[in-house]
């Protein structure tokens, strides 16, 4: 069974019917990662997707009010002329709670950090059906536990978000995303390494073979100073861009979509950047299957990819982490699922 | 300090499995020592009844397995500088000193992060970093003797907040002692397959030493700028420099610090470094840019304009790296200054929403007249975070009772605002009887939950954060 | 006095901790000027007793009264102050130590018998009795006695106010009058240094006067004896503060930090401090007199036997006289000589007069990382200018293996200005260089 109850009171509501039916509640977004699920009837899943979008926009404060079940392009088109954005750019058809559930990572990770980063606050469902916030509207906060964060790629299995303080930025002046045509995955580690080492401050640095071939992808953002010196290092290293997009953001939110599409269609592995430098290097590429390798945010996305390719990865010291259910729970998520959650309530997929 | 039955004493016998794991020197319990690990940097004095200084994480294990087999109360202190009693020994029991564990484990360029024991100094830190073009952009006031443990315990702010973040940010991993003394890893620290998974390190952040001990932390590194820009404002009406801090955000210019001092805190500056600082200004801004270089001066220009728009009397440019590195000094010397005024220090940390900043440091200025106490004050104004200095002479009971009411007033004044208790230094024991106002029984409940999964029997660092009714062993006691 | 009023005005920030050596080479709280100053003030709240409670002392000893915190500190709390008021407390209460009344009452108060010792350490040396004792025989069952024989400064000579006279005057008439302090650590520990640097004098036109002066009693103001500080400070005043002397100076900081607040030691309130009050501002060290006074005549300088040097700041000289940069101008005046700064060169080098003595552990600590910063800098030679941290450096360098030369830096200068000697002990005679021999 589905709801997609329409304010927080009535999500609360379902919540606490669910229970008494002894049902579990699956929460979710808009989908994408539900799979076969809904069709369990011992199961309500549970929607964010009617919730208030759009509860504030306060620019003087640098931050919005919004629903969970928004997504960042509607965000987005909530911010307009302000000036302002939430740096959390590319999974753009995912509600923000279904970001964080699955960890989601923008493609400024690099410079940006994760979206809890730019959490002030979270109001939430609990196990037992109640409505708690945790954080509030100020960048520094430590009253209290950081329930926000122990949220993050729980997919619901703790609580339910349903709506965010996000904080914002001013857009940058300048945002271009340049491509540089790369010979070979070797030559290609070694200039990635390099790059970081130069330490520029890019907003994201990325490795991409498909079929048009091999290129490095670098995202400056800020002001336009700022930006031609870091362009001119990078060309200094690379030689001339192959390609200039003038719209960085246009640009990640096109190509992220490898990373955040459901389950099935691409392969995404995490972990420290040597161990992606070292994949990187050794792939057997041939053109046949397409990868995006974000070293700012630590993955690596494969689609189309043949079999030994996850074997690879696994040895070079990588984690899948595609895919729809949790493949390690450890002793401490135990520990506190047991405490907050002991009627099992929030599925745990 | 009297044991509720709660928990168990420690005795010669708990003292000699304390001494086997530390080594002799490393256990103290002789009163005049015990005497000296009563306090930290807050008014709160208790006694432990053992201090053990482990010299590595292995140790630190065992004492925290030997704490929690005994029902020992564990406190665990880093320099003892904690602003809201969080380094206090509530419950007598265990004080963990991590001072020995001080090593930075590994620099690395090319994932960027930096592996750290807790009980390394953060200015330490900075200094080993900075040779490699690296900084660890948390830079609390007490930098020079504060350590990492106690920056994540409490997730320290400093002055860089406002463009950087905070602690939380920039922390990727953790390897964590349990109650029970068992070491686990999260986030960055996991290996391989534990990945795919909830990432459990933010919980801990903030956790102010209730839910588990940090033994070592995985830290993200940021790139030193590599050019500065600061400049000093002087206004004649302190609201008006906090609307000169809402305007340079309102025109979309987010600079790496704002900090606001007023004209008491001027003065004791000046006395303590004569730097020439204006003793008669009421109120004075300092604001920093940093960048690559060349994108820096327009921004400042603009900058002083939006500060001469908003009432500035004069302004002024460091011209020199020392002038810079003075100005900061100073301005990080500020609460230890105090003493130079009155003794008596209650230090308060409220935030509230960058917009009512001005109207807030208005408010704090009229309670201080209403009350007749004297309240300096200080803000890391780009995040809306204000320190307002609530002065006493020791032993005036008079006073030190209208600066309790006065700090009521500007907890209620500041949530009202929609801001929260608390930015940088902690509930500790400090702010405990003001979570309620803060919180609901429902929001505190579920944190409850949180430290009774994490911490059933109660022992780590008991008293602090939650009020009594939630912590883990309420009910179970006398008193 | 510092009184409660001083010690409340600390509210425990902890800023201390970043620059208090003892607590950077113990991590611990009970090691830190933030922590005395609390016992201090739970011993004026009556929660601790003067005379019934000898640990909290042995807390109060245990600091080496350097100054650093208070440098560092925002509420500009006095913590040396404090302790030795605190000091001066426990000593009227419970009475001196076995170690204070030998060796300060006894030894440094009079300069005949310190110089009888002084006689026994160089036989010692001479005769080999010191590597019979512990080098082949006893071994290890004597580090302490190895310890405490690293002080021992190689090479030692006669004490050098044997071989000087009362009035020493240049050839041709005087530029100046000093009247020089010859410190009771100069005088036997220094000799060789003391009578360099008074030769320099008188190369450099000076006429000096060496009244028959004692010891200065900062030693003794340091464990709080009071009574021995009027004692000494009455003798030493009337012989030094004199008509006739245009400056006043002396090759010892602690000396001359002491000599600069002299009314204190003779009694604020007496007749004497009154008198000599005026004339206080005539005291300098030897580094000033030289590069403020004299001019360094870097003319007719040159080379010496190293090429690279460092400086260690004496506690007294950096934060008790703000002497840092003339000794710094004399060593880059010297031709050849390349000056290079040690990580913590102000920071104290753990001999706190006795306490490398009574504090083996700690001291021995600090010390070891004095050395290794020395070694750091790839420097052959340490300058300094105190006679205390010379014995506490060379003790340091020698336990640690290293051959650094300490010298002080007007020792150096003539030295480059190849001067004649007015006076030289035999041992000097012989060609024995201290300077190439730590």
């Amino acid at each position: 069974m589905i709801a997609y109850p329409n304010s927080q009171s009535q999500a609360s509501q379902a919540f606490r019917e669910a229970l008494a039916e002894r049902k579990q509640v699956l929460p979710f977004g808009l989908g994408q990662s539900l799979g076969q699920m809904v069709e369990d009837r011992h199961i309500l899943a549970l929607s964010s997707r009617d919730l208030p979008a759009v509860v504030s926009v306060e620019p003087d404060n640098l931050l919005a009010v919004v629903g969970a079940g928004i997504t960042v392009d509607g965000l987005d088109r909530a911010l307009a002329g302000t000036g302002l954005y939430w740096p959390v750019t590319g999974p753009h058809g995912r509600s923000l709670g279904g970001i964080m559930g699955h960890g989601l990572l923008g493609a400024e990770a690099m410079a940006r950090g994760t979206m809890c980063d730019w959490i002030l606050g979270t109001t939430m469902l609990t196990p037992q059906g109640e409505i708690v916030s945790s954080g509030g509207r100020t960048l520094k906060n430590v009253s209290g536990y950081d329930l926000t964060r122990m949220c993050w790629r729980a997919r619901g299995s703790l609580a339910m978000s349903l709506s965010f303080t996000v904080k914002l930025v001013p857009r940058p002046s300048v945002c271009p995303a340049m491509e540089f045509k790369v010979r070979s995955l070797r030559a290609a580690a070694g200039h990635l390494e390099a790059i970081i080492r130069e330490r520029l401050g890019l907003q994201a640095l990325r490795l991409v073979g498909d079929k048009d071939g091999l290129r490095l992808v670098a995202w400056l953002c800020g002001f336009p100073e700022l930006v031609a010196s870091q362009e001119e290092r990078l060309k200094g290293m690379l030689g001339e861009p192959s390609d200039l997009f003038e719209d960085g953001f246009e640009y990640f939110n096109h190509s992220d979509a490898i990373f955040s599409e459901g389950h099935g269609l691409a392969k995404v592995f995490a972990g420290p950047r040597k161990a992606l430098l070292g994949v990187a290097g050794s792939l057997s590429w041939i053109g046949e299957y397409s990868f995006v390798l974000d070293l700012g945010g630590g993955r690596i996305a494969f689609r189309d990819a043949p079999g030994p390719i996850e074997a690879q990865a696994a040895k070079a010291g990588l984690a899948v982490i595609s895919g729809a259910v949790f493949k390690a729970v450890g002793p401490l998520f135990r520990r506190l699922k047991a405490s907050l959650d002991p009627r099992n309530s929030f599925l745990v997929l | 300090m009297t044991s509720p039955s709660a928990y168990g004493p420690i005795g010669q016998s708990g003292l000699k499995a304390l001494s086997d794991i530390v080594g002799p020197g490393n256990c103290l319990s002789q009163p005049l020592e015990l005497e000296l690990y009563s306090y930290d940097s807050s008014p709160f004095i208790h006694h432990p009844s053992a201090v053990v200084i482990p010299g590595d994480v292995p140790q630190m294990c065992q004492v925290v397995a030997l704490c929690r087999r005994h029902g020992w109360p564990l406190t665990c202190r880093g320099a003892g500088t904690s602003l809201s009693g969080g380094a206090v020994a509530r419950r007598g029991g265990v004080m963990l000193s991590t001072t020995r564990l001080n090593r930075v484990v590994e620099i690395d360029l090319v994932e960027e992060t930096v592996l750290v024991e807790c009980g390394l100094v953060n200015l330490d830190l900075q200094n080993a970093l900075a040779p490699h073009g690296y900084m660890f952009p948390p830079d609390p006031a007490s930098q020079k003797a504060a350590t990492l443990g106690g920056n994540i315990a409490e997730n320290a702010g400093g002055i860089k907040g406002v463009k950087y973040g905070i602690t939380k940010h920039h922390v990727l991993g953790l390897e964590l002692i349990l109650d029970d003394g068992s070491l686990v890893r999260t986030g960055a620290l996991l290996q391989g397959h534990e990945h795919n998974g909830p990432d459990l390190t933010g919980i801990f952040l903030a956790s102010e030493g209730t839910l588990a001990v940090v033994a070592r932390a995985l830290l993200k590194i940021t790139p030193l700028p590599r050019s500065f820009r600061t400049v000093s404002a002087v206004f004649d009406d302190l609201s008006r420099s906090g609307q000169a801090v809402s305007s340079i955000i309102a025109a979309g210019i987010i600079p790496t610090a704002m900090e606001i001092m007023d004209r008491r805190l001027i003065a004791a500056l000046e006395d303590y470094l004569h730097l020439g600082f204006p003793t008669d200004a009421e109120a004075m801004l300092l604001v920093e840019l940093d960048g690559l270089g060349p994108e820096l001066d327009a921004q400042m220009d603009r900058i002083r304009d939006l500060c001469r728009k908003a009432g500035a009397v004069s302004l002024g440019q460091a011209a020199t790296e020392a002038e810079r590195e003075k100005l900061w000094l100073a301005r990080r010397s500020g609460n230890g200054a105090m003493g130079r005024i009155k003794q008596g220090v209650i230090v308060q940390d409220v935030t509230v929403p960058i917009e009512r900043l001005p109207g807030m440091l208005a408010l704090v200025q009229e309670v201080a007249r209403r009350h007749d106490v004297i309240i300096v004050q200080m803000a890391h104004a780009g995040d809306g975070n204000l320190h307002p200095h609530l002065l006493y002479a020791p032993g005036d009971e008079a006073e030190y009772g209208r600066c309790l009411d006065a700090s009521g007033e500007i907890f209620a004044a500041a949530l009202k605002a929609g801001g929260a208790i608390t930015g940088e230094h902690g509930v500790g024991l400090e702010k405990v009887a003001y979570m309620g106002d803060q919180f609901t029984e429902a929001e505190l409940g579920f944190m409850a939950a949180v430290k009774l999964a994490l911490d059933p029997t109660g022992i780590l660092n008991p008293d602090k954060v939650l009020p009594q009714k939630y912590q883990p062993l309420a009910g179970q006691e006398c008193g | 006095m510092p009184g409660y009023d001083e010690i409340s005005r600390c509210n425990r920030c902890g800023f201390c901790q970043s620059v208090c050596p003892t607590y950077l080479h113990s991590r611990d709280e009970t090691q830190v000027a933030r922590g005395r100053i609390y016992l201090t003030r739970l011993l004026l709240e009556g929660k601790y007793d003067f005379t019934l409670d000898a640990e909290v002392s042995g807390k109060v000893d245990d600091c080496l009264l350097c100054g650093a915190c208070t440098v560092n500190c925002p509420s500009s709390v006095k913590t040396d102050e404090i302790m030795v008021s605190a000091r001066r407390d426990f000593a009227a209460n419970r009475g001196l130590t076995l170690f204070q009344k030998l060796v300060y009452r006894g030894l440094l108060s009079h300069s005949e018998r310190l110089e009888r010792a002084s006689l026994l350490m160089r036989i010692y040396e001479r005769t080999g009795a010191r590597n019979v004792l512990y080098g082949k025989i006893l071994g290890r069952a004597l580090d302490r006695l190895a310890y405490y024989d690293s002080f021992l400064p190689r090479g030692m000579s006669r004490p050098a106010r044997a071989q000087l006279e009362p009035v020493m005057a240049p050839s041709g008439s005087p530029r100046l009058r000093v009247g020089y302090f010859l410190g009771c650590a100069s005088n036997v520990f220094w000799s060789q240094t003391a009578l360099t640097a008074i030769s320099y004098l008188i190369h450099r036109g000076v006429e000096v006067h060496l009244p028959p002066t004692g010891c200065c009693g900062e030693p003794h103001r340091t464990c709080g004896d009071e009574a021995e500080v009027r004692r000494l400070a009455g003798l030493n005043s009337t012989l030094i503060f004199r008509d006739g002397f245009d400056l006043i100076a002396t090759d010892c900081s602690t000396c001359a930090q002491a000599l600069a607040h002299y009314d204190e030691f003779v009694g604020a309130d007496s007749r004497e401090a009154e008198r000599i009050r005026p004339l206080l501002g005539k005291v300098v060290d030897l580094n000033t007199l030289v590069v403020e006074h004299l001019g360094l005549d870097a003319d007719n300088l040159r080379p010496i036997s190293h090429s690279a040097a460092t400086y260690h700041d004496s506690c007294h000289a950096v934060r008790g006289l703000g002497v840092s940069e003339a000794p710094r101008r004399i060593l880059g005046a010297i031709p050849g000589l390349e000056l290079r700064e040690m990580d913590g060169a102000d920071s104290c080098c753990g001999g706190a007069g006795s306490y490398g003595f009574t504090h083996p552990s700690m001291s021995g600590r600090i010390a070891a990382a004095k050395a290794e910063n020395i070694a750091k800098t790839g420097a052959s030679l340490v300058a300094t200018s105190c006679p205390a941290c010379a014995l506490q450096l060379g003790a340091g360098l020698r336990r640690a293996g290293q051959a650094q030369a300490v010298a002080h830096p007007v020792e150096l200068l003539a030295r480059s200005a190849a001067i004649s000697m007015f006076r030289q002990t035999p041992e000097m005679a012989q060609g024995q260089d201290p300077e190439m021999e730590p």
